[in-house]
């Protein structure tokens, strides 16, 4: 096969993007296809109104597909919520051979020993992300053949709500369509913000969305921790709104037209006049209470996002990738300066690379992107080696179903 | 027939306030107070105190443990009964997220309802700082309130501390949140015992808060100058209490009351009123209170007390407006009844919590940290 139409599905709370691109002789990537709608009936992430998201995202594959002028078979879903947990598990076995040389049984073995952590009923496992082999305590990317007593593997497993990781897949294939494979959203925005030296040094991707803040650190090459926070653009929205007392719309506008996360002291004494207010009087704000008001949500995220990370970092000391931010919200003023001082590390805001067409290169299509840079990719990606393949989906899929 | 009104204390929270709201020119009113801790109701102002739960207890309170006040309550169930009998209108203080107010408040509320008081209960909710166990305590003390009163009003903390200065004392931030209880308790009683443009009476207010179990919306405005009423309205939507993103937001029984001088129109009632029902609803009961006061010159003030149906065990009243006012049928606000006013997640209320090491996220940082905004 010389190549093959994929789409990438992100259900996300502002929006729903449907992106096609094909591959062709496995090696460039062409992006064919996008769909955009804004989204109803979902909150951080997890979708509330089962037929409104299904409405919007058959309106957004019928526009990919037309403006791609090809039709989509199979699909890629980008995955997030609150719901989603991750935890460390160590896998370790005697090297069998009587001259200790590794082989692929005990690969095997190990491998299947650092994943035999049973869920329980309600949750099923997104990934399997493979880190590095111990041999005696040594780090190897590949142990194959190589001497010693004792192997081990560490993995970050990840997994989530049964009921929340059907519903996205129940909907999409209500149109026909198969979902090939579910990825996680950070690991996708990760895939196209970040290259492969900076992942090889560690670097955290950080993307902020609407209702969710998808984060995935990675060292050494491999994904070490991911995580999701029900916080985004939506909460810096509802504190204006309860903080100033407007409505949700307005401060939205306002967050929008007047907002910054980061105070200095030059903002202090500038009004903004608050407009269309029904029923009052016009009034003013300083834009020192705006500001106030998004910059401790901001910090209180990246906060949240450190303290959780401490085990695998000191932050003291500095992240050679730095960090990286993305998504929708990484658009607000002042962001890139609340984060400096939230992280102390080096930031860099949206770094998507120069071949993706410059009207799709914004933050909040990073999701997107790098899901069909990651699916279209894939094989000749290390990082995808590292997310089991072993069955996919289907194997995945199947238990999910049977779970119903 | 003179209304007897009453108002308790429960708890140290709810002790102090009432010793301090003494304090405040509410004296007329007879108050009480009941607590399981002998050495702070030694050091309470109040006349007539109670110690509860002294066999459970030996005075000694009950270390934050509301069953263990819930049992002290239904130990002196007898005297407490005696103290909420024969009583017309009984305000409750108190604050959540102890033992004793969060026991013994809704075991009193629920002796009193059970008699023929209207029971309205001022909860202080505790500051996210508190940690999470306290609000967990408060939030299940809330909800069994709830069940047991007319109008179970939250005062959290954390929205009141936005009023003081940075550099507030504790002592000013708790005599904050006394201020507004002894509003409330101000206003609901002006609007039964003060003569008026509009006289309201005990079943007006029964009536209107006939839900028992729903979430209470609270709220004051006060206006000065020319255009006094409209002031008083502005104000009123600047309410911390009713800081809601959206505020069309409806409550199924509301009680309003209008306090202005001698030169209060009932025109300027009549605005003032279809403003209010067009924000708050109340399709099924509207109440209102207009109150002149010869102090009130040129000033006027607003008070709004409603309650919403949240579904469960909630009984419903006949439909019986006492005011009716031109209602606009509005199909795509139903879906809104259910949005609280007091629970602060605004726009994530219908979600679920979004707990993360005992903070619920979806409540804006700011007044998590305690962080004043200054607009």
């Amino acid at each position: 096969m010389s190549s093959k139409i994929i789409g990438a599905i992100e259900l996300g709370t502002h929006k729903t993007t449907v992106l096609m691109g094909e591959v062709s002789h496995g090696r460039s990537l062409n992006i064919l296809g996008l769909g955009k709608v804004y989204s109803q009936g979902v909150k951080k992430g997890e979708v509330l109104d089962y037929r409104t998201a299904s409405e919007m995202v058959h309106q957004a594959i019928v526009l990919a597909e037309q403006s791609a002028g090809a039709e989509l078979e199979r699909v890629y879903l980008a995955q997030t919520g609150g719901h989603l947990k991750g935890f460390r598990s160590m896998g370790s076995v005697s090297v069998s051979a009587s001259d200790n040389r590794v082989s692929a049984t005990d690969i095997k073995r190990v491998t299947e020993n650092a994943k035999s952590k049973e869920l329980s009923k309600d949750r099923v496992y997104i990934h399997h992300i493979q880190n590095a082999f111990l041999l005696d305590a040594r780090e190897c990317s590949n142990p194959m053949n190589m001497q010693g007593d004792k192997l081990e593997v560490a993995y970050w497993s990840i997994h989530g709500d049964v009921r929340k990781v059907r519903d996205p897949i129940h909907i999409i294939n209500g149109f026909g369509l198969q979902v090939e494979d579910i990825i996680l959203s950070s690991i996708a925005s990760g895939a196209i913000v970040a290259n492969e030296t900076e992942k090889q040094n560690g670097v955290l991707v950080v993307d902020i969305g609407c209702g969710t803040t998808d984060y995935a650190l990675y060292k050494d090459g491999y994904i070490v921790y991911t995580g999701v926070i029900p916080v985004g653009g939506d909460h810096l929205t509802n504190d204006l709104s309860l903080g100033l007392r407007i409505t949700h719309d307005h401060a939205e506008r306002i967050k929008l037209d007047a907002g910054k996360a980061f105070i200095d002291d030059t903002d202090k004494e500038s009004p903004v006049t608050l407009t269309h207010i029904k029923d009052m009087n016009t009034r003013t704000v300083q834009r020192h209470a705006i500001y106030q008001i998004l910059n401790a949500r901001v910090t209180e995220l990246f906060q949240l996002i450190r303290t959780q990370l401490e085990t695998q970092w000191d932050f003291s000391h500095p992240l050679p990738g730095g960090v990286i931010l993305t998504g929708g919200t990484s658009l607000l003023p002042g962001i890139e300066s609340c984060a400096c001082t939230a992280f102390e590390q080096e930031i860099r805001v949206n770094p998507i690379p120069n071949w993706v067409n410059d009207s799709l290169r914004e933050p909040g299509m990073a999701t997107a992107l790098g899901l069909l840079q990651y699916a279209l990719g894939g094989s000749t990606q290390e990082t995808v080696s590292q997310l089991e393949a072993s069955g996919g989906l289907l194997k995945r899929v199947s238990q999910i179903f049977s779970g119903s | 027939m003179n209304i007897r009104i009453k108002i308790i204390g429960v708890g140290g929270a709810g002790s102090n306030a009432v010793a301090r709201l003494n304090t405040a020119g509410l004296g007329h009113i007879p108050t009480a107070v009941v607590n399981t801790d002998a050495q702070a109701l030694e050091t309470c102002t109040v006349d007539q105190k109670y110690l509860i739960g002294r066999a459970l207890t030996y005075g000694l309170g009950t270390g934050g443990d509301p069953a263990k006040g819930r049992d002290c309550a239904h130990a002196e169930a007898a005297l407490l009964k005696e103290l909420v009998d024969e009583v017309d209108l009984l305000f409750l203080v108190g604050g959540l997220g102890g033992g004793t107010g969060s026991g013994a408040m809704p075991a009193i509320a629920q002796m009193a309802s059970k008699g023929s008081a209207i029971v309205i209960a001022f909860a202080a909710m505790p500051f996210a700082m508190e940690g999470g166990k306290r609000r967990q305590v408060a939030e299940d003390a809330l909800s069994e309130l709830r069940r047991h009163c007319h109008a179970a009003i939250a005062l959290p903390n954390d929205l009141l501390l936005q009023q003081v200065g940075q550099e507030a004392t504790v002592l000013e931030a708790f005599k904050q949140s006394d201020q507004w209880i002894g509003r409330g308790i101000g206003a609901i009683t002006a609007m039964l015992l003060k003569p008026g443009l509009m006289n309201l009476d005990l079943a007006n207010v029964r009536q209107a808060l006939s839900i028992t179990g729903g979430r209470a919306l609270f709220g004051f405005g006060f206006g000065t100058g020319q255009d006094a009423p409209q002031a008083a309205l502005n104000n009123l939507m600047l309410c911390p209490l009713l800081q809601t993103p959206d505020l069309r937001s409806h409550t199924d029984g509301l009680l309003v009351n209008i306090l202005g001088g001698p030169e209060l129109s009932i025109h300027a009632v009549n605005e003032m009123l279809a403003f209010i029902t067009e924000k708050f609803g109340g399709r099924e009961n509207v109440a209102v209170g207009a109150v002149v006061d010869e102090r009130y010159r040129e000033k006027v003030g607003v008070c709004v007390l409603g309650v919403t149906d949240i579904g469960k065990g909630a009984h419903h009243a006949p439909n019986q407006k006492f005011i009716t006012k031109p209602q606009k049928d509005d199909d795509s606000q139903d879906e809104f009844t259910f949005v609280s006013k007091g629970q602060l997640r605004g726009y994530f209320d219908k979600t679920e919590r979004n707990y993360f090491e005992g903070e619920d996220l979806d409540v804006p940082t700011y007044l998590r940290k305690g962080i004043k905004i200054n607009f």
